[in-house]
C-alpha cells in the first residue's frame, strides 16, 4: 500500500461509515416526520388558506383573475362582477380546481382567490346573477362549461339590459 | 502588502459590498416581478411544507409525476398580474431538486410567521437571497484576489456588485445563486489547499462542493471542476493526485447520494420517474444553445436584460486560455468550461437563471483583462472591451432618461477615444482616460441597476 493510500483510505472509509449512519438516520427521520405530521386536511389548509396578511378586497370588483387558463381545454367559466356601471372585474377560472361543479363553489373559489366573501352574492337582494344571460335561481345547480356567470350589484333590469346590449 | 494599502483595500472592499447591498435591496420585492417565475414561490413552499407537513410540496411542470393537483394560490396577488389564469400544478412529494434552498427560504418564511403558502410573499422570501447575493460579491472578490491580486479582486467584486443583470437575478429564489455561493467557497478552499497542503482545506472544499449539489443537481459542477483541478495539480505524484481526488469525490458525491436517500424516503418510484423526466426535458442542445448563451442575457424564459459584460467575459476567457497562465487556467477556465458541459447537458438556454453559475468566472475574467490593461502599454483591446458594456448600458439608460443632449458628445467622443488609443503616445493620459472609461462603465452599471423600478423593468429588454 502506498503512503498516500495509507493516508487517504482510512479517511474515506471513516467518512463512508459516518455517512451511512447519517443517511440511515435521515431516511428514518423523514419517514417518521411524514407519518406524524402529514394529513390531507393540513395539506389542503396549507395550500388554500387565505393569508391573514393579505389585503382583503373591499368589493368583488377590486381584484380579478387575469387571463384565460391555458390548459383548461374547455373546462373553465368566467365570473364577471359589476359593482357600479363603470366598475367591473372579469375572472377566468379553471373548473378542475372545484370539488363540486356548482355556481356556488365557483363563486366561492373566486371569492377565496380574490379575498372577498361570496355569501352576499348568493343571498339575493343586492346581487343578481346570470349564467349566459339566464338568471341563476339555484346556486347549487351544476355550472355550465365555458359559461359567463355575471353578477350585478344594485343594478335594475334596464341597467342590466344596457350592459348586455353593449357586450 | 503594506498596512496602509491593506487598509485602503479593505475599506474599498467594504464600500463595494455596501453599494452591492443597496442595489440589491432597492425594489427587491418588485423586480423581478412577483410571479414572473412561480418557481420562486415553489422553492419556498417546498421548505414550508417540509417543515409543517413532513412532505415536500411544490409546483412542477414535469410529466413524470403523472398529473398534478391544480390550485389557485394567490400569493402577492399574482393572478391579477403575472401568473395568467391557470391554476398552479402542485405535486407531492415534490422531488424535482434537492431541498437545501427550499429549507433556507421556506425556513426563513416559517421563522417569520409564514404558516400557509400565501404567506410566502416575495417581500419575505427574497430576504435570504439578498444575504446570499452580498456574500457572493465578497466571494467573487476574494476568489479574484487569490488568483490575480488585490486590484483584480476589487475590480471583479465591483463589476459583480453593480452589474444590473446580476443585481436582478441575485434576488431570485433560484438554486443557482446557492450553487455560486458554495462552488466559490469550494474553489477558494481548493486554492488554499494547493498552496498550504493542509487536509482541512481539502475536506472543506469537498464538503462545500457537496453542498452545491444539495442546492441543485447541476451543482455537481463543483465536484467536476474540483476533481479536474486536483487531477491536474502540478508538483504532485500520480498516486497523491489520485487519492486526493478520490477523497474529494467520495465526500462531494455523497451529497448526491443523500438526495437519492431523501427521494427514497418519500417514494423511490416517483423519485426515479421524476429523475428520468428531468433528464429528458426538451432542451436546446447544440450550437443554438451556445449561440444564445454568447449573444443574449436573460432573466427568465422570455425576459431579457441586455448587458455587455458577459460577452466581455467570454472574450476575456478565450484570451486567458491563450495566455497559458496555469493558475488562471485551473481556477477560471476549468470551472467555466466544466459548467458549460453541465449547461449543455442539463441546462440549455430556456431559463435565464441556468446561466448564473457562469457569471462569477466571466466577471473575474473580465476584471483580469481590464486590470492588465492598466499596466499594458497597448490599451486598445481592453479599451474596446470596456466600451462594449459601457455602450450597451448607456443605450439602456437612454431608454429611461433623455440622453439626447449628450448624444453628440458620445458620437464624436467615441471615435476620438479609439483614435487616441491607436495613435496617442502619452502614457499618463492614456492611463487616465482608460480609468475614466472603466469608471464610466461602472457608473452606468450603478445608474441602470438603481433605476430598475417595475415600470422601467417592464419597458427595457
Amino acid at each position: 500500500m502506498s503512503k498516500e493510500a495509507r493516508q487517504f483510505l482510512p479517511q474515506i472509509l471513516w467518512y463512508i461509515a459516518i455517512w451511512s449512519v447519517i443517511a440511515s438516520a435521515l431516511f428514518f427521520l423523514l419517514r417518521y416526520r411524514r407519518s406524524v405530521l402529514f394529513s390531507q386536511e393540513k395539506y389542503g389548509a396549507l395550500l388554500t388558506t387565505v393569508s391573514e396578511k393579505r389585503q382583503k378586497a373591499v368589493d368583488p370588483c377590486q381584484f380579478f383573475i387575469w387571463g384565460d387558463p391555458p390548459n383548461a381545454e374547455g373546462n373553465f367559466a368566467k365570473a364577471i362582477f359589476y359593482c357600479t356601471p363603470d366598475k367591473k372585474a372579469v375572472n377566468s377560472l379553471d373548473l378542475s380546481v372545484l370539488s363540486t361543479m356548482s355556481y356556488k363553489a365557483m363563486l366561492n373559489e373566486v371569492g377565496r382567490i380574490n379575498g372577498f366573501s361570496a355569501e352576499p352574492v348568493f343571498n339575493g337582494g343586492d346581487w343578481q346573477c346570470f349564467s349566459d344571460r339566464e338568471k341563476i335561481t339555484d346556486f347549487d345547480a351544476k355550472i355550465k362549461l365555458k359559461s359567463r356567470v355575471e353578477c350585478f350589484y344594485h343594478f335594475n333590469q334596464a341597467e342590466i339590459k344596457k350592459v348586455y346590449a353593449e357586450n | 502588502m503594506p498596512k496602509i494599502k491593506l487598509l485602503i483595500t479593505i475599506c474599498f472592499f467594504l464600500l463595494i459590498l455596501a453599494v452591492g447591498a443597496v442595489l440589491r435591496w432597492r425594489n427587491h420585492t418588485q423586480v423581478p416581478l412577483p410571479g414572473e417565475s412561480t418557481d420562486e414561490y415553489s422553492n419556498s413552499w417546498v421548505g414550508l411544507s417540509l417543515i409543517q407537513l413532513g412532505v415536500p410540496v411544490g409546483r412542477s411542470g414535469l410529466v413524470g409525476y403523472g398529473g398534478s393537483d391544480g390550485r389557485y394560490i394567490n400569493v402577492d396577488r399574482i393572478y391579477s398580474t403575472t401568473a395568467g389564469g391557470g391554476p398552479l400544478g402542485i405535486n407531492k412529494p415534490w422531488l424535482d431538486h434537492p431541498p437545501l434552498l427550499p429549507l433556507i427560504t421556506g425556513g426563513y418564511a416559517y421563522l417569520n410567521g409564514g404558516m400557509v403558502f400565501e404567506d410566502a410573499t416575495a417581500r419575505l422570501i427574497r430576504k435570504p437571497m439578498l444575504v446570499i447575493g452580498i456574500v457572493n460579491i465578497a466571494l467573487v472578490g476574494i476568489f479574484a484576489y487569490l488568483l490575480a491580486g488585490p486590484e483584480v479582486g476589487l475590480l471583479a467584486a465591483t463589476l459583480f456588485a453593480t452589474s444590473p443583470l446580476v443585481v436582478v437575478t441575485s434576488r431570485m429564489i433560484q438554486a443557482e445563486n446557492g450553487v455560486i455561493l458554495t462552488w466559490l467557497i469550494s474553489l477558494i478552499c481548493l486554492f488554499i489547499y494547493q498552496k498550504k497542503n493542509r487536509p482541512i482545506y481539502l475536506w472543506l472544499a469537498a464538503l462545500t462542493a457537496g453542498t452545491a449539489i444539495s442546492f441543485k443537481v447541476s451543482g455537481v459542477v463543483a465536484w467536476l471542476s474540483g476533481a479536474a483541478i486536483l487531477l491536474s495539480a502540478e508538483k504532485k505524484t500520480n498516486s497523491r493526485r489520485f487519492w486526493e481526488t478520490a477523497l474529494f469525490s467520495v465526500i462531494s458525491l455523497s451529497f448526491l447520494a443523500l438526495f437519492f436517500v431523501y427521494g427514497a424516503a418519500y417514494s423511490f418510484s416517483t423519485f426515479t420517474i421524476v429523475w428520468q423526466s428531468n433528464s429528458t426535458r426538451p432542451y436546446d442542445i447544440g450550437f443554438g444553445s451556445l449561440f444564445n448563451l454568447l449573444t443574449t442575457t436573460k432573466i427568465t424564459v422570455s425576459k431579457y436584460l441586455t448587458e455587455g459584460w458577459l460577452l466581455v467575459g467570454w472574450i476575456a476567457s478565450l484570451s486567458i486560455i491563450g495566455a497559458k497562465n496555469k493558475k488562471l487556467f485551473s481556477f477560471l477556465i476549468v470551472p467555466l468550461f466544466s459548467y458549460l458541459i453541465i449547461f449543455l447537458l442539463m441546462g440549455g438556454s430556456a431559463y435565464g437563471w441556468y446561466r448564473l453559475p457562469f457569471m462569477p468566472f466571466l466577471f473575474v475574467a473580465s476584471a483580469v483583462i481590464l486590470a492588465e490593461g492598466f499596466k499594458a502599454k497597448e490599451k486598445l483591446v481592453p479599451v474596446l472591451l470596456a466600451l462594449i458594456p459601457l455602450g450597451v448600458t448607456v443605450h439602456k439608460l437612454g431608454e429611461i432618461y433623455n440622453l439626447m443632449p449628450f448624444s453628440q458628445y458620445w458620437r464624436y467622443g467615441l471615435p476620438l477615444v479609439i483614435a487616441w488609443f491607436l495613435f496617442g503616445r502619452n502614457e499618463k493620459l492614456s492611463r487616465g482616460l482608460y480609468f475614466l472609461i472603466i469608471s464610466s462603465a461602472i457608473g452606468a452599471n450603478i445608474a441602470l441597476a438603481y433605476s430598475l423600478t417595475p415600470e422601467v423593468y417592464l419597458k427595457i429588454n
